[in-house]
Parts: structure tokens; sequence; C-alpha cells
């Protein structure tokens, strides 16, 4: 049986929102690392990769599934501050360790340890939990499996690393598989887990088809099997994620709910680029940078997408249950307004990176775009989440636990 | 006989239909027709709450001996819903289509989540230990 539902099982909101709020913080700081790096023409993708993907897409996946858990799946991390504590702990030490190792050669391995205990010591938690509950959805078995990607994938990225070091033998294809299992298997995986959920939920749609949804992980495990064989065999990972992007885009079109939403457009503009990189996927010794590059605004527009909706409900959300005297509402929490705006500023950035790859100039121009729209979502975040701080001092006292 | 599943779960998507028509007319300024669309939406959603709150979760709790736990919590989220809907007409009533959009976003996370627990969680732990068709019936009797 599931462990059940408990309000004072739900994650208090300094969890999730720490987590998001860091996450925003490393891709400013990423933004302005491209600037420096446009401007001083020499790049250095791992730096900006692994800043992306561990620093803004890991810390916004972490803090998601600490509050995803109890409240999607009904598994509940009972006291899990100190959990996310240590969680956090390791990995906002092993990042930035990481990331400079990588710009100067020293401190990588270290760097990478304790990312990898990071990354290690929260996926065995939530797989731990996990693995009590029954399943009776497609997202707490998506979760699963992305968790593992996430550990092989983690893995086999600690071994490049250490293989740097000469500590262990070179293997040339590790990077490919290691890239390979992150990007479908552990982001891919997740963000498709959690749309089966939530399309339905934020956006009032038909659900997905529960044979295709259950499966989904089964396919992706044996998409990306088959991809490690090359040529014609990555066709099915593509064809999988084809279908998945398809279909939600079908299911966001036919909506019932037609009031103007500008997470909405976050959404069409993350399936989007998920599709062009699907195409590109089978081409990659050509099109290396707009896959990466697709790849990344089809997570990071989902990621400030969910955003926008999760903090502005959990402040919402605690707030009401904090008994705390006429609550703001979603809108009052971050503006429509202002959502529009970002939407707008990420949609340019999108643009002028594509003009650039086409004229292989202005790059810089495009990373000023960059560092304004992360800087607006640091702003929009920061103030939605301060807000509840704010007003949480106000409230009756009943349920200052929470 | 359908199980509490399907049966709670059909109210459920009525009630989104309700409120998705409802939203339509706000929309288009069609305030007279949004009253009354939003009639038959508080109707229905309040009248599935008491279903659950007068049969389903004593029951439950009745047979379980799980009082505080998912009853408890799905028992506050309607007294938050309650609350919003009684912000909702307030906009209706003074037209307010910046008002009305506002608070119908959040109650429409607030009880798609609240749903969604219910339906993958709560609906089937109770199909898992109660007597369905006799719960479905009385339910239907209310």
């Amino acid at each position: 049986m599931s462990p059940g539902l408990s309000l004072l099982q739900a994650p208090p909101f300094i969890i999730v929102f720490g987590f998001f709020l860091t996450a925003i913080v490393f891709g400013t700081v990423a933004s302005f690392l491209e600037l420096y790096f446009s401007l001083n023409v020499a790049l250095n993708l791992p730096i900006l990769v692994h800043l992306y993907t561990l620093g803004f897409a890991l810390f916004s996946m972490f803090g998601a599934l600490f509050q995803m858990l109890p409240v999607v799946a009904g598994a509940v991390i009972k006291n899990p501050k100190p959990k996310a504590l240590l969680s956090y702990a390791l990995l906002i030490l092993g990042v930035p360790l990481l990331t400079f190792g990588f710009s100067k050669g020293v401190l990588l391995i270290p760097g990478a340890l304790i990312t990898y205990a990071g990354i290690l010591y929260t996926s065995l938690l939530a797989l731990f939990h996990l693995m009590k509950i029954r399943v009776y959805t497609p997202t707490p078995k998506g979760f699963r499996f992305s968790l593992i990607f996430l550990m092989l994938g983690a893995s086999l990225g600690l071994y490049t690393v250490l293989s740097y070091g000469g500590l262990v033998p070179y293997f040339e294809k590790a990077i490919r598989i290691h890239f390979t299992l992150l990007l479908f298997g552990w982001i891919g995986l997740l963000i498709a887990s959690v749309s089966f959920q939530v399309v339905e939920m934020f956006f009032v749609t038909e659900a997905y088809k529960r044979k295709f949804s259950m499966s989904f992980p089964l396919l992706v495990s044996a998409g990306i099997l088959l991809s490690l064989l090359d040529g014609l065999f990555v066709l099915p990972l593509s064809f999988i994620f084809l279908s998945y992007s398809l279909m939600t885009i079908k299911r966001l079109l036919k909506r019932r709910r037609k009031n103007p939403d500008y997470t909405l457009y976050f959404w069409y503009l993350s399936m989007a680029f998920l599709m062009v990189s699907l195409l590109l996927f089978p081409f990659l010794e050509f099109a290396f940078y707009p896959f990466l590059f697709s790849q990344f605004v089809f997570f990071s527009s989902m990621i400030m997408g969910m955003m926008y909706r999760i903090v502005p409900f959990l402040v919402w959300f605690h707030l009401s249950n904090e008994l705390v005297k006429d609550v703001p509402l979603m809108s009052d929490v971050i503006p429509s307004k202002r959502i529009r705006m970002s939407f707008y500023l990420h949609a340019l950035w999108v643009f002028a990176v594509g003009l650039s790859f086409l004229f292989k100039l202005g790059y810089a121009v495009a990373s000023f775009i960059h560092i304004a729209s992360f800087l607006l979502l640091l702003y929009n975040v920061l103030m939605g989440g301060m807000l509840y701080f704010k007003l949480r001092g106000k409230s009756q006292g009943l349920f200052n636990h929470i | 006989m359908k199980s509490i599943r399907d049966y709670l779960t059909e109210e459920h998507r009525q009630c989104d239909a309700l409120y998705a028509e409802l939203e339509k007319h706000v929309q288009k300024d069609e305030w007279e027709k949004a009253q009354d669309v939003f009639r038959s939406f508080q109707e229905e959603t309040l009248a599935h709450f008491k279903k659950e709150e007068e049969v389903l979760f004593p029951e439950f709790e009745k047979t379980t001996g799980i009082t505080m736990g998912p009853t408890q919590v799905m028992r506050m989220e309607h007294s938050q819903a309650r609350e919003l809907l009684e912000r909702m007409k307030f906009s209706l009533e003074k037209r307010s289509k910046e008002g009305f959009l506002s608070v119908g976003d959040t109650l429409m996370i607030l009880i798609q989540q609240h749903n969604m627990k219910e339906e993958q969680i709560l609906y089937p732990m109770c199909d898992q230990h109660l007597n369905s068709s006799k719960v479905v019936e009385k339910m239907e009797s209310l």
C-alpha cells in the first residue's frame, strides 16, 4: 500500500526554493561566461555544458523531485531538511569545483568525486523511497528509470575524468555514452515522465495514452541501448522522443483552457527544440553544437515554464496552509506580465543564437540577451519566494513548522 | 458497477469541462452566461466534495483506522477550494476578468493537483480496502 499523503510530509518550501534559486544562479553565471567566451573567441564547452546541465538542470530537477515524490508518487521522505541539505552541500561544493577543474585542470578529480557523491546520494535516496511504493502511474515509474540513467551517466562521467588523470584507461566512447544516457535517459525521460502528469493538470488536456506513457521508460531504455551501436541504430531513440513531443504538442493545442498563458509558450518552444535536436541526433559529427544548443533550449525552456508555475503555486499553497490572511494568488506572486517578458527575452535569445550560427557573428549580442533573460528569471523567482518568507511571519502560527 | 476511482474521476472531468466553459465565457465578456456556468460548476464541485466528505472519507477512515492521513489533507484542500470559489464568485459579480483569471489559475492548479493525488493514490487505496459498489451506491444516493 502507498504510504499515503499528508501535509506534514510535504517538503518545506525552502527545499524546493533553495534548489531552484541555486539552479538559476548557476544559469546566470554560465550566461556571463558565455559572454566572456564569445568576446575571447575560445569557447570552453565542458565548462558551459556542465554549468547548464549540472548547475541549472540538475539543481532544478532535484528540487522538483523533492517536491514531487510525496505529492505525485506518495513516496514520502521523512525529515527531508537534513537529507536535502546533504544533497545540496555535496552538489554546491562539487559542481563549481568540477567546472573550475575543466578550466584550470586542477581540482577536476575532487570536484567530480564530490559531484558524483551528491548525485549518487540523492538518486539512491529518491530511488529507495520510490521502490517502497506501489506504482499506479507512469510518472513514478519514469522517475525510477531516469534516476538509474542519471547514476549510470554520472558514473561514466566520473570514469572519463579519472581517465584524464591517468587513473583508469581512456575509453573513447565513454563521452558519447555519457551524454546519451544523461540527455535522453535522465533529462529527457524525467521531463517526459513529469509531463505525463502535469500537461493534463496544468492545461486541462486529454491524458496521454496509458500504454504509451507506461511503456515509455522501457522504450527509452531500449532506444538508448540501440543508439550505442551508432549509425541507423540511433533512429529508434529519436523516433520515441519525437512521438512524445508530437503527442505533447497535440494535447497542448487541443487543451480545454484557452486563456493566454505564457508558461504554455515555454512548453511549445521546449517541444519544438526537442524535435530539432532529435532530427540532428543522427548527424552529430556535423551538427554537434546545434544539437547541444537545441537540447539546452528544450530543457531550459521547460524548466523555466515549470518554475513559473511551481513557485507561485507553492507560495500560495504553503501560505494558505499556514492560515495567512489574504493569501496572494499565483498571479500576485509572479505577475503574468513579467512571465511574458521572460518568455520574450528567452525566445529572443534563442533567435539571436540561431542567427549567430547562420552568420557566424553576433554571439556576444546573444549572450547579453541570455544574461538579461537569466537575471529576469532570477528576479522573478527570488521576489516570488521572498513574498512567502515575508508573509509567513504574519501567519497565525498554527502550521509554522511545515 | 463502477469502481470508486472511475466514478469519482468522471466527476473530476465533468467539473474540468465546466470550468473550461466558464473561462471561455469570461474571456469573451459573456458575463450572464458565465454566471450560469459558474453556478453549475460550483454546485457540481461542492456536491463532489460532499460525497467524499460524508461517505468516502468516513468509510475509509473506519475501515483502515487512518484518520490523520490522506483524508485529512483532502479535507483541508477542499476548504481551500471553497474559499477560492467564493473569491471567484466575487470577481464574477464585479465582472473583473483579471481578478477572475487570477483566482481561476490558482483554483485550477489546486484542484488538479488535488485530483491527481486522489485519482492516483487515495481512490486506488479506497477500491482496495472498501466495498466499491456499496460506496458508489451510497454516494449516488446523496
